[in-house]
């Protein structure tokens, strides 16, 4: 051991414990020089010792001494103060802490729940400058307690800024829910999105028949209660049919204010299918959907899947629903508006039924075609200041646009899709 | 309370002495020492009446040692850092003395510089309190280490440092004014 180690000077001092100090003793036995080292320690500690106690002993005056045994009487004589549980700083903090907690809770989560469901308002929008409907919110048909009780579509009408006479809301024939093979469920089958990337011009070759039914209707819920709950509306005149019924029991928007939040329903048009007017195509081949959202605008790098899929209607034969969806491939991103055009040779009216949000980033529109060859209704009049269109004679049956924007930063751009129905049957 | 006072007057007794030498040597003045020794006590009956019979007597007995002097260590150095902040204005001196000792000063330093306390002005500050704590207190290095915020590790080796350094001034420097006992260790 080095002699100039800590070690010793506490073993000299008396401070080491008897283990170490025995492992000391021991090595001082053969180390002289840290014996003598030792030795030198232990008398110049006696030394200091000996003069620094032997230093003159200061006390305190007879002052000092009285004031502090007057602040000691003082002391004495405030009795301690007993502070109830419930108001010592702990627990007033703690009690602080939880309503603070509370609060917060109280008020961010139902609005943070109220942001989760709610989705981008929906808006469809004719195109300018042609004869076009918007559709607005009505009053609400339905008592608070009917809408508590029966959560059905909102009593909304529509609002037409058409100045063309020839946009008369037809009704539909209501089919009786009793004798409809179509109640409780959805006959149209699910469309395979994102399956596969499509390039443009698409034309949808997704077989229908490969898919499930499509899952627009609540599942928790039977049909036939969601038809008996939603038909005894006062503004139906027209019993809504099943599948309606059944679509409209997926999301109930029943006010302006739940209108906005439809983005994560299913978004109708009307309360009542059958006052939805149709459009005749000669008129206003071009439909604007818009879908107000915060996001930028949808970034296509590749591709998206829209997915054309034409069933029969249930409630008119001679007509056909037509849904055709749209999926990016990649996650994040929305589209924010398109716009549907019809092909005149193939449909003579149309009418749009809902929108469906419910999945970000996939939009699906649901509509009821007349086919040329169907058509019922009175031969329209030429416009005189729309611009005529020459006959294409394709299968196509409608053309959706997609604003897009280039991923790299390019210039904004309209992706085109023509989807036909020959593939879908 | 009668059973206080008692023991306040006992604490008194036993480390009044101790506590007003420990501050003198830190704040080199007696009666700021004595303010500063004053103030432990007091704060001691005040922690008192807050902390009624929270410890047992024996519990309290084993800590207060340590406690008055950590008090009075950090009264003292927070005296030291408000008189430090005070710059004395004198603006009606328009002589200035010279810096140098005067006769009595140079023989009072020769003289210091002979004795024990003058070995012991020579150490650093942290070493001189060791010291006197050692020494002069009879405090572990355990206590010491309480009292100083630091490590026993850090209080051995102050020490150590301070012991080997005093051993050789003493070899450098004639013991004039020695005491008895030095004169007989060297």
């Amino acid at each position: 051991m080095n002699c100039d180690d800590p070690k010793l000077t506490a073993y000299a001092l008396s401070e080491l414990d008897p283990k170490d100090a025995g492992e000391i003793r021991e090595m001082l036995e053969a180390n002289k020089a840290a014996s003598a080292e030792v030795d030198s320690t232990i008398a110049l500690a006696a030394t200091l010792r000996a003069h620094l106690q032997a230093e003159p002993a200061v006390e305190l005056t007879e002052t000092d001494r009285a004031e502090i045994f007057q602040a000691a009487r003082e002391w004495a004589q405030v009795s301690p103060k007993i502070v109830p549980i419930w108001r010592r700083p702990s627990v007033l903090s703690a009690m602080a802490a939880c309503l603070v907690v509370g609060l917060s809770i109280g008020l961010l989560f139902p609005a943070v729940s109220a942001k989760m469901r709610s989705g981008p308002p929906i808006a469809v929008r004719p195109s300018l400058p042609a004869p076009a409907f918007n559709i607005a919110m009505g009053e609400s048909a339905a008592a608070p307690g009917d809408n508590a009780a029966t959560p059905d579509l909102a009593s909304s009408t529509i609002a037409s800024r058409a100045t063309t006479p020839y946009l008369p809301a037809r009704p539909i024939p209501a089919i009786p829910a009793e004798l409809n093979p179509n109640r409780g469920k959805l006959s149209i089958p699910a469309p395979q999105l994102a399956t596969r990337a499509v390039t443009e011009p698409f034309t949808a070759s997704a077989p229908t028949s490969a898919g499930p039914p499509i899952a627009l209707n609540s599942p928790k819920r039977p049909a036939g209660s969601a038809t008996s709950k939603a038909t005894p509306q006062r503004k139906r005149a027209v019993p809504a049919p099943a599948i309606v019924n059944e679509l409209a029991s997926t999301k109930p928007t029943n006010s302006q204010s739940d209108w906005g939040q439809t983005g994560k329903g299913i978004a109708f048009a009307e309360t009542s299918v059958a006052t939805i007017p149709f459009v005749r195509v000669a008129e206003q081949p071009l439909l604007s959907v818009s879908v107000a959202d915060q996001a930028p605008p949808m970034k296509i790098k590749e591709s998206i899947a829209p997915v054309l899929n034409a069933e029969p209607c249930p409630w008119a034969p001679g007509n056909r629903l037509v849904r055709f969806a749209f999926q990016p491939q990649f996650s994040g991103t929305r589209i924010n508006a398109l716009q549907v055009e019809f092909n005149p040779d193939r449909v003579s009216e149309y009418r749009l039924i809902g929108v469906d949000r419910r999945n970000p980033g996939l939009l699906s529109a649901l509509f009821e075609i007349v086919p040329t060859a169907k058509s019922t209704g009175s031969p329209s009049e030429p416009l005189k200041y729309q611009p005529s269109r020459p006959a294409t004679h394709s299968l196509e049956l409608l053309t959706v646009r997609v604003p897009s924007a280039d991923a790299r930063g390019g210039k904004p751009a309209v992706r085109e899709f023509s989807l036909s129905e020959s593939a879908s049957r | 309370m009668p059973s206080d006072i008692a023991e306040l007057r006992s604490l008194l007794d036993r480390y009044e002495r101790p506590l007003v030498r420990y501050a003198r040597g830190i704040l080199g003045e007696l009666e700021s020492a004595r303010d500063v020794v004053q103030e432990t006590f007091i704060k001691w009956i005040e922690c008192r009446a807050h902390n009624t019979d929270l410890e047992s007597a024996e519990a309290r007995a084993a800590h207060t040692e340590a406690w008055l002097f950590t008090v009075c260590r950090n009264r003292a150095i927070d005296y030291q850092r408000k008189q430090s902040r005070i710059v004395p204005m004198n603006p009606l001196a328009p002589e200035r003395p010279s810096e140098e000792p005067g006769p009595a000063a140079a023989l009072e330093n020769r003289e210091l510089a002979g004795s024990l306390v003058g070995y012991l002005e020579m150490l650093s500050i942290n070493q001189q309190e060791v010291i006197r704590l050692k020494f002069q207190n009879d405090l572990s290095y355990k206590e010491i280490a309480d009292i100083t915020n630091l490590s026993v590790t850090n209080v051995g080796f102050l020490l150590h440092t301070a012991l080997k350094k005093l051993r050789s001034l003493m070899e450098e420097l004639p013991p004039n004014h020695f005491e008895l006992p030095i004169r007989q260790m060297l």
